[in-house]
């Protein structure tokens, strides 16, 4: 079908190509001197990214487990809350950074300090991600054994007595998903100035250093980010198999667990206070840090004016990966219902391949990739069509933002894929036995019964996409095409250099589009599934 | 990593990029089609080549220093070639991003992120250093820029919070500060470029608010021209600043990827560079210095090379 073939397309072109190259690169076995670097030693760098993640992990998991508590009990009749709940993903890390730099006092550090304070930034960026995991799994275990509990006990050792225990998969999966993510995150480490893989990825890339060397680099914080979605996936396999089965019941009894539940009396004041305290710690307090240090508000204005060619053009960009992002979320939901299993588990599974390597690696590989095609009529000039190929892949690199789309596709088509996934269930493919039991065709099927149940998911997941592609700075800095800017680098570039009313009011406009954005994506993640 | 090839331009990308124009913007301003005689650097770690230099100066003896993101000062002949290079102390916190060569040949580096002015001979001997983190009188936030009277007093610039230009006598006393942040016409935000004009003027570009200012030696504002935006007489970021031997005043300007020329009352008399990696443009030019026989240096940061222009 012609939505599977673009979803197949660009699943080649944005995670194949990139990841290939990547590969590729590692057959370059040059390698330059890095001494004017001052690179730790290969055992110290990753003490340095270990550290960095398990902070991350350690604190984003205690962050998000209020929140996952009270999501599980309560988002299906509050889809704001949801909304709400994920907005911290989509503000860039770089804004977090940035504001909490200006605390004063505190500034960027370097050394062990640094490193611990970069962890606790990137907790609070994530801990949303292991909130909705530990949701999931409270919906299903914690909340009864919590509740179990609480026959006996407080609220605080219910939580720590009966529901962690019950929640273990769960907990194990978000914290392999915290440490995964957060092993190859560049902006918080870059501007904190702490020296982990992902931020001496870039600087050999900046130096001008082979592919190779840089591929070589990047094996180590692919592993490792591997590792923790490999544990995380491990975990959630194991709990999917009896969840399905609670699908499967919830479905026949025509009800839907949670839907309509007084989130009060389910979740317990505490979960509330304690999740309005995570988010006032982890969004509040870097904005009011930055509104305290904003002093001409005229700025505001300003920085759509002195920007705007960034915001129009990165705007432009976004949407188109999170639109391409969408089809290959449908790509998958279609094989999940209607392919063999083999195929699904490749086609859903490709996208957390790149997801999972390191940016700065995938931008290689993207880069690799483009100018080999585009010097084929010197390469291999006798091959048919050479010329013509080449000029078409100089265009599409140089000219136009083609590889820059793609390789945001590349990054982020997993989150696409993860949300639609979640909303593809037994009900689909129940619901497209019984259209094809009545004599629907394939294209009636897809318009009057996979697309109503799952497009709010597609939009939601696109429209996520979108706003992560929006503060993207690493393989955007390599991939974009001169002339084409990036709001996100641009302003990254600006935020070296202290208080800046201008970068100030252009990351408050990141944190406000977030909040309304998520609010949107609420409602429509309420609606899917 | 291999380089890009050569764009040519086709009728489809043609009408691509007049898409895109329309749609997205293409930093390309109009500029003169202005080439240079010499290019050099290129990226790298080796000699002679740069990671991304920000800042750019040049000496007496027509020798030109450049400071990169390695925090390496390389020293090159006027001609581009390779002499000598020397790494900072410490630049684990950030690197330089001002240098300034004095009458007597001393390399004054704004070593930014560690507050202070580090002074070295032109082999890269360390003579000294001032300078401490603080809002205090003589102590500095992030030092961007160093320049000299005819007296031999010295002034620096600071942002980060201070937004100021700190005034020193030859021997090294603190004299006072003039500028800082706020809103009256003298206040400043981001002074990145300082040139000491023989008429008895500093001249200062104030980035952030898209400008150049002219003020008195004891910090009175004489006079300032320039607003945000991409036409003739417009700036945006701009960063480096040098005089030439006719008196007018040359800007780099970091947000439109171009070099502007202007006489000494703010008009215009030129624009050059534009967005891009071929000869005669520019990406985020961070420096321009102005040599003998009407060369002019353009510091190609984004590209990581120096461009060599000259210009009667």
């Amino acid at each position: 079908m012609v939505a599977c073939a673009l979803g197949w397309v660009v699943l080649v072109a944005g995670v194949i190509a990139p990841c290939g190259g990547s590969a590729m690169a590692l057959a370059d076995s040059r390698r330059v001197s890095t001494a004017a670097l001052g690179s730790p030693p290969p055992g110290r760098l990753l003490v340095h990214t270990l550290t960095l993640s398990g902070v991350a992990t350690a604190s984003g998991l205690l962050l998000a487990i209020p929140a996952g508590g009270l999501l599980g009990s309560a988002a299906r009749g509050r889809p704001w809350l949801l909304g709400l709940v994920l907005c911290p993903l989509l503000i860039p890390p770089q804004v977090y950074a940035y504001a909490w730099s200006l605390l004063p006092g505190v500034g960027v550090r370097a050394g062990v300090a640094g490193l611990i304070f970069s962890g606790l930034i990137t907790a609070g960026w994530l801990w949303p991600a292991a909130a909705l995991i530990i949701a999931s799994g409270w919906r299903t275990a914690g909340q009864g054994a919590w509740r179990l509990a609480l026959l006996d006990t407080g609220p605080f050792r219910a939580l720590v007595s009966a529901a962690l225990p019950a929640l273990r998969p769960h907990l194990v999966a978000a914290a392999g998903t915290l440490f995964a993510v957060a092993t190859i995150e560049y902006a918080i480490p870059h501007i904190m100035l702490t020296r982990v893989h992902a931020t001496e990825l870039m600087l050999l890339v900046e130096a001008g250093a082979p592919s190779g060397q840089v591929a070589r680099l990047a094996i180590g914080p692919f592993l490792l980010a591997v590792g923790g979605a490999a544990a995380a996936a491990g975990s959630l396999r194991e709990v999917s198999r009896w969840q399905a089965v609670e699908d499967e019941e919830a479905w026949a009894g025509g009800a839907q667990t949670g839907r309509g539940a007084d989130g009060a009396c389910s979740a317990g004041r505490g979960m509330w206070w304690a999740t309005a305290g995570v988010l006032a710690v982890t969004v509040g307090f870097p904005a009011g840090l930055m509104v305290m240090n904003w002093r001409d508000p005229r700025s505001w204005a300003e920085g759509f004016r002195v920007f705007g060619t960034q915001w129009a053009s990165s705007a432009a960009v976004a949407a188109v990966s999170g639109a391409l992002a969408a089809a290959v979320a449908l790509t998958v939901v279609l094989w999940t219902v209607a392919g063999p299993r083999g195929r699904v588990g490749v086609a859903a599974g490709l996208p957390f391949l790149s997801a999972l390597t390191p940016p700065a690696m995938l931008g290689v590989g993207m880069v690799l990739v483009c100018n080999g095609l585009s010097g084929l009529d010197r390469s291999c000039p006798g091959f048919p069509g050479a010329a013509a190929i080449a000029r078409l892949f100089e265009f599409l690199y140089a000219d136009i933002p083609a590889a820059w789309t793609l390789v945001l596709v590349g990054r982020y088509a997993a989150v696409a894929v993860l949300v639609a996934w979640l909303a593809t269930g037994r009900r689909s493919v129940a619901a497209v036995e019984q259209a094809r039991a009545d004599g629907a065709n394939r294209w009636a099927v897809l318009t009057h019964v996979l697309w109503p149940m799952h497009a709010p998911m597609l939009l939601a997941g696109g429209l996520i996409v979108a706003v992560l592609s929006l503060s993207e700075v690493v393989a955007t800095h390599l991939v974009s095409p001169t002339g084409l800017p990036s709001i996100a680098l641009t302003v990254l570039t600006h935020m070296h250099y202290g208080r800046d009313d201008v970068v100030i009011a252009t990351s408050l406009t990141m944190v406000g589009g977030a909040v309304v954005l998520m609010t949107a994506c609420g409602r429509l993640l309420g609606r899917g599934g | 990593m291999e380089s890009c090839a050569r764009r040519r331009m086709s009728a489809a990308s043609a009408a691509v990029r007049l898409a895109l124009l329309v749609v997205g913007g293409c930093d390309r301003p109009e500029a003169d089609g202005l080439l240079p005689v010499l290019t050099f650097g290129g990226q790298g770690l080796g000699p002679g080549q740069f990671v991304y230099p920000r800042a750019i100066a040049l000496a007496p003896d027509g020798c030109v220093f450049v400071v990169d993101k390695t925090a390496r000062i390389q020293r090159f002949s006027g001609d581009g070639e390779f002499e000598t290079s020397w790494q900072m102390p410490e630049w684990e916190a950030g690197k330089p991003t001002g240098l300034f060569v004095d009458r007597r040949g001393r390399v004054l580096v704004a070593d930014t992120h560690y507050h202070r002015v580090m002074i070295y001979d032109r082999d890269g001997h360390e003579l000294g250093r001032f300078g401490t983190r603080g809002t205090g009188p003589g102590q500095f936030e992030l030092t961007t820029d160093v320049a000299e009277d005819d007296a031999g007093g010295l002034y620096v610039s600071e942002y980060g919070g201070n937004d100021r230009i700190s005034r020193f006598s030859a021997d090294g006393v603190y004299m006072g500060s003039f500028g800082g942040p706020g809103s009256g016409p003298a206040a400043l935000q981001r002074p990145q470029g300082l040139v000491w004009d023989p008429q008895g003027w500093l001249w200062v570009t104030d980035a952030t608010h898209h400008r150049v200012c002219r003020f008195s030696p004891d910090g009175r504002l004489l006079g300032s021209f320039g607003e945000m935006g991409a036409g003739p007489g417009q700036l945006k970021y701009p960063y480096g600043l040098a005089l030439r031997p006719d008196g007018t005043l040359l800007v780099s300007e970091f947000g439109n990827n171009r070099v502007q020329r202007f006489d000494r009352s703010g008009a215009s008399l030129g624009i050059w560079g534009g967005t891009g990696r071929e000869p005669g443009r520019f990406l985020g030019p961070w420096g321009v210095a102005a040599g003998p026989g009407g060369r002019v240096y353009v510091l190609d940061s984004g590209n990581n090379r120096v461009q060599v222009f000259e210009i009667r």
